[in-house]
């Protein structure tokens, strides 16, 4: 696809003031409008208003950083695996780590109260993140079994695994719902669209942490990333170690759409658009794409959170679904407008 | 030296290399001729150390194959492949940028791209979407990219570039210049070129040695004259073949015209 701005800096620039301007808009917009002063006046402290306080700090803030965090936790996993499967259409969705952890997460909700009490007791609040996390890296590690042969990972039965991993957890998660109480399958409907509703400052810390870790150690695969694009062999010959950076990047994708899963149930598409779209503007160069996709992830989650709390206000949609509402179309566009042209 | 001792490699009853053995000398430009199968790009393969079990009969400079880092070897040795699959929009200076391991100023980049892109005529490719380009311009980049590989950095010991068909897909001009800027980078750097080829006049013209393989096996290893002889040649390739001599000195190859065999 050809690039739209040619110099990879100034994107760099627009897509970090796109990003403030978001966040800010995201602090004062809701079900109480407040405005930028007042927000400002909060975070710096010279606003003693306890309302205003509350409203900022307990529940917007705490918010709006969950968003941006598991955002750029996805795209920039997104963008690692596309590298990865140097395919542009991979997905952590697609080769069923999110749906591993989705799993897990459903495996506790509905079986919590009985199969797995112990387990409840025992991690209490950590419990349902926790089981996502390690289903997200459970996943991730079988399908890189299956896919590794003799040394070698096969990328095509790595996504073929990805495929099978996404429908037998969706058979799984099926059945259990029959066995889920009332309230039990409410909590899964709105936790399987993803929603960012009660977000939390244990939540922030609990995800934020693996997630920034990811996003600090990416980049540092940026060249190697690059030259895999053109093939395993070739970029072994260029001098690579490649199999020590495919066992890294695995790791830390599966450690960043873990945590995101974990907090914040499944927000698809993030993975997959934020990447394609920071490639429009940078073209594919990995030294650009992981930190913007980074940033654009962040973007695109907080945005879509805004529209999710607004549009039906005082209610409120799940982000998921509001995501998959305007990124399924507008992916479409994109691919068809990609047909005349060569690449991605 | 880049020394293959006895390389045997066989995939359950069907044997695709059959003890070769093969030294590749500082400076040479040795072409590997033979039909469709031979092994020929086995043989580069494990050359390159991609085929582990066989990593430890191949030394290198010395050392082998399998003791070598791959960053250290990346120094030494430097491979082109048949096909390249890149489905990116890289641009043609990201592609040559993906060699250069080590941090250099802009300027210095600039002018080592510029430098090694001009050796096979495509400085005007440089800001290209490298996937829009012809099959034959995507070649001379990779080219381009493999050079620059064993220019980064300074070398005190001999370095080696194996190629697959590398001018499979260019016109007869850039063909020739390829293997001029070849040649004399051989002699010049003191580089051993390994290049596997179908067209054998190209060989001929070109190459100090030739290997000729067939099943497997390694036919003949020589100088050109002693390779490239009429009756040999028929049987390798199982197709009537003449050699006369071209006026400059070197055999001239002519598939006959008439069919040996009605």
């Amino acid at each position: 696809m050809e690039r739209i701005i040619t110099s990879q800096k100034y994107a760099a620039y627009i897509l970090f003031i796109a990003l403030m301007v978001t966040l800010s808009l995201s602090l004062t917009q809701g079900a109480i409008s407040l405005n930028l002063w007042q927000v400002l006046g909060v975070l710096t402290g010279s606003i003693d208003d306890a309302f205003a306080r509350l409203v900022v700090l307990d529940i917007r803030l705490p918010r709006v950083l969950l968003g941006a965090i598991v955002g750029a936790g996805l795209a920039i996993a997104g963008a690692a695996m596309q590298g990865l499967f140097r395919n542009p259409l991979a997905d952590p969705g697609l080769v069923g780590v999110s749906s591993g952890a989705a799993l897990a997460a459903i495996l506790v909700i509905v079986l919590g109260g009985t199969y797995l009490k112990q387990w409840m007791s025992f991690w209490g609040y950590f419990a349902l993140p926790l089981a996502a996390f390690m289903g997200g890296v459970l996943v991730t590690w079988v399908i890189y079994k299956v896919a590794t042969y003799q040394g070698r990972t096969d990328v095509a039965t790595m996504l073929l695994a990805g495929v099978a991993i996404n429908a037998i957890t969706g058979a799984i998660s099926g059945v259990l719902t029959y066995y889920a109480s009332d309230e039990a399958l409410r909590s899964l409907t709105f936790w399987s669209m993803g929603s960012l509703a009660s977000a939390s400052w244990v939540d922030v810390a609990m995800a934020g942490t693996p997630i920034v870790v990811a996003c600090c150690c990416l980049p540092f695969f940026s060249r190697a990333l690059n030259a895999f694009l053109m093939g395993e062999t070739v970029s072994h010959h260029m001098g690579f170690n490649v199999k020590r950076m495919k066992q890294i990047v695995i790791a830390l994708t599966a450690l960043a759409v873990g945590s995101a899963v974990a907090v914040s149930g499944v927000i698809g598409f993030v993975g997959l658009v934020a990447p394609h779209l920071v490639r429009l503007l940078t073209g594919p160069d990995h030294r650009w794409v992981l930190p913007l996709s980074a940033m654009m992830g962040a973007l695109l989650v907080v945005l879509s959170d805004i529209v999710a709390r607004l549009l039906i206000a005082p209610a409120e949609l799940p982000i998921g679904l509001v995501m998959a509402s305007v990124g399924g179309p507008f992916f479409l566009g994109l691919l068809l407008k990609q047909r005349t042209k060569s690449g991605f | 030296m880049l020394c293959a001792n006895q390389l045997h490699l066989s995939i359950g009853q069907k044997i695709i290399l059959d003890d070769v053995s093969l030294t590749l000398k500082p400076g040479e430009m040795l072409a590997v001729l033979g039909p469709n199968g031979a092994g020929k790009s086995t043989l580069l393969k494990a050359l390159s150390g991609d085929i582990a079990e066989l990593a430890h009969s191949i030394s290198l400079n010395g050392k082998r194959l399998k003791h070598w880092a791959p960053a250290s070897l990346a120094q030494y040795r430097a491979v082109m492949p048949q096909f390249v699959q890149l489905t990116f929009a890289f641009s043609v200076e990201e592609v040559i940028e993906t060699s250069l391991r080590h941090p250099m100023s802009n300027a210095l980049r600039n002018t080592h791209i510029q430098q090694m892109l001009s050796l096979f005529d495509a400085e005007h490719l440089r800001h290209r979407n490298y996937l829009s380009l012809s099959g034959g311009e995507q070649q001379r980049v990779q080219l381009a990219r493999v050079i620059s590989q064993l220019e980064t950095l300074p070398v005190q010991e001999p370095q080696y570039l194996l190629l697959d068909e590398c001018t499979s897909s260019l016109d007869l001009t850039h063909q020739h210049q390829v293997f001029q800027v070849l040649k004399k980078m051989a002699k010049q750097k003191n580089r051993s070129v390994l290049v596997i080829l179908h067209d054998l006049n190209l060989a001929a013209q070109y190459a100090d040695r030739i290997l000729l393989m067939k099943a497997g096996r390694a036919v003949a290893l020589g100088g050109v004259k002693e390779v490239l002889d009429a009756n040999q040649l028929s049987e390798v390739y199982e197709y009537p073949i003449d050699v006369i001599e071209h006026p400059g000195g070197w055999p001239l190859v002519i598939p006959a015209h008439y069919p040996l065999v009605a």
